[in-house]
């Protein structure tokens, strides 16, 4: 029990500790920062990369992408499974390589031959936790305040079938403040960033003896990070 | 860090309440089902679908937004997925969850309760279905019906799952979105956490652990090496069956010790010092008979992991011990026993209404599905040679104990009707009829003495007096059982010679003693008073003295002390033959069993270590040899011992049945509970396959 990943918080341990030795705890946002498996570093990337990929199918201004998801109205299934094909590659293949010579090169300016690149690539992979999870929360936002509208209409009719249980049937569909949605959006990929440049910092602070080397090898990361941040932040704000 | 659980109180009660899961995830399952009908019966519009607006636009903007940052993976205890899996796994909507085999709790899993592959004990499966369900996640969200085939397609996978697999394994292993969960459940800002992490420890071999506040004295004090303090609290918690599996990781004769044991543990507890110390050789054999009972399966035959066989000369209970270690870590090993039956003296030097022979089998049972092959009627010397043994073995461990009677050298000791105790036990424990007479004499006052005076008893005999040199001050008192039977016991009282007619003795010759007090050595002396020589009648005589090990059959260039015990290294248990080790009463001379137990167990680890070119300075079976500083007392209330029933006198002398009974379930909890827990714990098997406290935790391999 040292970190939330496996805990689902059904409370037995609460229940039959015989020492009454399981506490609660609020704590400050971003405290677990160890993973410790490659399916886990794994599934870091499969996240932030789904996090960017969303937007630019979804949100951005190549409609034509739209249509090749769309592929069961449009046929273009050729274009669909290239579309996913290429999913498949960046989550899988591609972004791990890349964070793969971002530790290469973490390394290479630590100038620490002592470390392990395994390790390293397992470790610095928690980079992407925190700003992967604001920018999924970033793309959640336009879904309440903008589909959530259709809320009010389903929960009088939910089936569809013609009733009006709270006399809300009717009422018609209109995004909620959609203009505001950038303003929640932009400070959440920040703030992303910053607990995510603050988190791979202590985890080379936890591996590098000295602080300049763990400054030193952070420092391609945190590159990559604000790259994703600003690829973020152009997609979200246009 | 704010423990939420100080700050209120509220939220504590709520999280021990066994019904909160239930009442979480009963409206989550209506909800479930609720939308699964509208998304098969409902509008095909997406937009105007309550699966799809409720699922993917509320559901999931409150899982990101709400529940991950503030509340980690609290949807595992409300999704409604698992849960049909769940109820059925347990037979209960809310009732525990696992482990007690008593009959009348709960018991076991409903299913076939199977361990996950250690291969798939990873998140692969999660990413790779998540990365398939946001393929296709266009269609997921807008067309109904994909949606149920998706999410009806996974309630059922969960719940076969759990018919087959033992606990959550589909949330831990297949489910995607709790992947997904698992992955940013690191970023919340709720965390459930031992308080003193110090004070969880792990239960299994060869983890490492943080020791620093000391262990708890009954623990220290057991020379088996027995973590008592967490097989008494799992007790205390109802989980028998765990309690049972502490036991054996140090012993496999977890019954026989819960009668025999001289339990130095109680002597120790902490407890002792406020009324009376718990009852843990007691609640050893509570869990030894309700846990262990049915519960000894072919396959828990220990994996055979080394090339090197052992052969182990004696199947008593250090030649067992040390069997059993060495199955469990993953030898060949070949037991020697000269009698008809495995044991030793725990089997035929023990009476029934003590040690019911069928406790004894039943463990050498478990002994043997562990992977020990024991070899009953084959004397070494004479059936096969020691030699031989050391040619085809590449460790032999001598563990023939001290079964052979003591002489005591006087006149009359050949005469037909005097008997040597550890023989005529022997005897009647393999089944024989020996007719005793009227009256017995057994000269002795120990407890093997007092064990054939019982007998004798059970036997028909009207009168059963034991002799003793020592006075009443001098030696333990006559047990209060053998008395209320009719023992009897004359102190300071010596045999000088055994008389008697043609060849059957029938009177022997005794004489007062003086005590003079122990010598330099702590023996102590005595003083015949001259004139007081007396005549005691008996039909028949046993003596119980003493007795040591028969070691003709050992090569003559191996060690032996003055007094004929074998000389060994105290730390690599190696004689001065390399190869060669020895231990238990050959060494150490006659003494207790669960000294014996402890030396088998380490007798294998030296052998393990011997085994593998390992050096080691001392073997130690505690993590530290540091006691528990301080146990605050001030606020305990003073409460007796549960103790158990026993048979009446009467009954008792008809037949051989076990004198003092067995505690009940109810007896078991209550006297655990007077356990004050001084030791750090490890009780709820933390992250490991048996975990019972966590309904998530199968060991992930990290």
């Amino acid at each position: 029990m040292d970190r939330n990943n496996y805990c689902g918080l059904c409370m037995e341990c609460v229940k039959s500790c015989p020492h009454d030795n399981i506490g609660l705890y609020w704590r400050p946002f971003a405290a677990d920062r160890e993973i410790k498996g490659y399916d886990e570093a794994w599934k870091a990337f499969i996240m932030m990369v789904l996090a960017i990929i969303y937007p630019i199918n979804l949100l951005s201004p190549w409609g034509r992408m739209r249509d090749w998801l769309n592929f069961s109205e449009t046929g273009l299934v050729g274009s669909f499974l290239l579309l996913i094909l290429n999913m498949f590659l960046w989550t899988l293949v591609l972004f791990p390589l890349i964070h793969y010579l971002i530790c290469k090169l973490s390394k290479s300016l630590s100038k620490d031959n002592e470390i392990d690149i395994k390790e390293l690539f397992k470790k610095y992979s928690y980079a992407y936790v925190p700003l992967g999870f604001m920018a999924w929360v970033c793309f959640s936002i336009p879904l309440l305040l903008i589909s959530g509208a259709y809320i009010v209409s389903v929960i009088s009719d939910p089936f569809g079938w013609g009733w009006d249980i709270f006399g809300t049937a009717h009422v018609q569909w209109s995004p909620i403040i959609p203009h505001w949605v950038p303003y929640f959006q932009a400070p959440l990929i920040l703030a992303g960033f910053f607990y995510s440049s603050v988190a791979v910092f202590r985890i080379a602070g936890e591996m590098f003896e000295k602080r300049e080397t763990a400054v030193r090898s952070v420092i391609p990361i945190v590159i990559l990070l604000l790259v994703i941040t600003i690829a973020l932040l152009r997609l979200y704000l246009g | 860090m704010i423990d939420l659980f100080e700050k209120i109180p509220l939220l504590k009660k709520i999280a021990k309440v066994r019904w909160l899961q239930f009442v979480l995830v009963f409206p989550t399952l209506l909800l479930f089902i609720v939308f699964l009908y509208g998304g098969i019966f409902g509008t095909p519009a997406g937009n105007r679908n309550i699966l799809i607006v409720f699922v993917w636009i509320l559901w999931w903007v409150l899982l990101i937004g709400v529940m991950v940052p503030f509340a980690s993976r609290i949807w595992c205890l409300m999704c409604p997925f698992p849960i049909i899996g769940e109820w059925l796994q347990r037979l209960s909507f809310i009732g525990v969850r696992t482990g007690n085999s008593v009959p009348g709790l709960r018991s076991k899993y409903f299913g076939s309760n199977k361990p996950w592959s250690k291969k798939l004990r990873h998140i692969w499966m999660q990413n790779i279905g998540f990365l398939f369900l946001a393929a296709f996640s266009p269609f997921l969200v807008t067309r109904p019906f994909v949606s149920v085939i998706v999410l009806g397609g996974l309630f059922v996978i969960s719940t076969i799952l759990s018919m087959i697999y033992r606990q959550r394994a589909f949330c831990l292993y297949i489910c995607p979105v709790a992947g997904f969960l698992s992955l940013y459940s690191m970023v919340s800002k709720l965390a459930l956490r031992p308080k003193d992490v110090q004070f969880c420890n792990r239960i299994k071999e060869g983890e490492d652990f943080n020791f620093d506040n000391g262990l708890a004295a009954c623990r220290l004090s057991c020379p088996t090496g027995i973590d008592v303090s967490s097989y008494v609290a799992l007790i205390g918690k109802g989980m028998f069956k765990e309690a049972l599996e502490v036991i054996q990781q140090a012993t496999p004769l977890a019954g026989v010790l819960g009668r025999v044991c001289t339990h130095p543990c109680e002597t120790e507890c902490v407890r002792g010092e406020l009324d009376e110390p718990i009852s843990i050789c007691r609640l050893k054999r509570f869990v030894a008979d309700y846990a262990g009972n049915g519960e000894i399966k072919p396959g828990y035959q220990f994996t055979l992991r080394h090339n090197e066989k052992v052969a182990i000369i004696g199947a008593g209970p250090v030649g067992l011990s040390c069997a059993y270690h060495l199955a469990r870590k993953g030898y060949e090993t070949v037991a020697y026993e000269s009698l008809p039956v495995a044991g030793g003296m725990a089997r035929v030097g023990i009476p029934d209404f003590h040690l019911p022979k069928e406790v004894v089998n039943k463990e050498i049972d478990f002994i043997e599905n562990c992977g020990v092959k024991i070899l009953t009627n084959t004397t070494v010397g004479r059936d096969i040679t020691f030699e031989e043994i050391q040619k085809n073995f590449q460790a032999v461990f001598i563990a023939v104990g001290a079964s052979k009677a003591k002489r005591l050298k006087i006149e009359g000791e050949d005469f037909q009707g005097v008997h040597m105790a550890i023989e005529f036990l022997q005897r009647i424990n393999l089944g024989e009829k020996v007719a005793v007479g009227k009256k017995v004499v057994v000269v002795g006052g120990g407890k093997t003495a007092e064990d054939v005076a019982r007998t004798a008893l059970r036997l028909g005999t009207d009168k059963a007096v034991c002799i003793e040199i020592c006075s009443e001050d001098e030696i333990e008192p006559l047990d209060e059982v053998a008395r209320a039977e009719g023992v009897e016991v004359l102190y300071s009282t010596s045999l000088l010679k055994i008389t008697g007619h043609d060849t059957r003795g029938n009177s022997l010759l005794c004489v007062k003693m003086k005590s003079l007090g122990p010598d330099e050595t702590g023996k102590l002396r005595f003083k015949l008073i001259e004139g007081t020589e007396f005549l005691v009648h008996a039909d028949t005589i046993i003596i119980a003295t003493g007795q040591y090990s028969d070691i003709s059959f050992l090569p003559k260039e191996l060690n032996i002390s003055r007094t004929g015990t074998i000389i060994v290294d105290p730390i690599t248990m190696e004689t001065n033959i390399p190869g060669i080790f020895a231990g238990g009463d050959v060494v150490s001379g006659p003494d207790l069993l669960v000294k014996a137990l402890g030396a088998g167990r380490k007798v294998a680890l030296a052998i393990n270590n011997y085994l593998r070119g390992e050096q080691s300075t001392t073997i130690s079976f505690y993590p530290s040899e540091k006691r528990v500083a301080e146990v605050p007392m001030a606020t305990i209330h003073r409460e007796k011992r549960v103790e158990p029933s026993r048979l009446a006198v009467e009954d008792r002398l008809k037949d051989f049945k076990e004198v003092e009974q067995v505690f009940t379930a109810k007896m078991a909890l209550k006297e655990a509970g007077r356990c004050l827990s001084c030791g750090i714990c490890g009780e709820c098997y933390r992250g490991t396959d048996n975990s019972w406290a966590c309904a998530w935790f199968q060991k992930m391999g990290r």
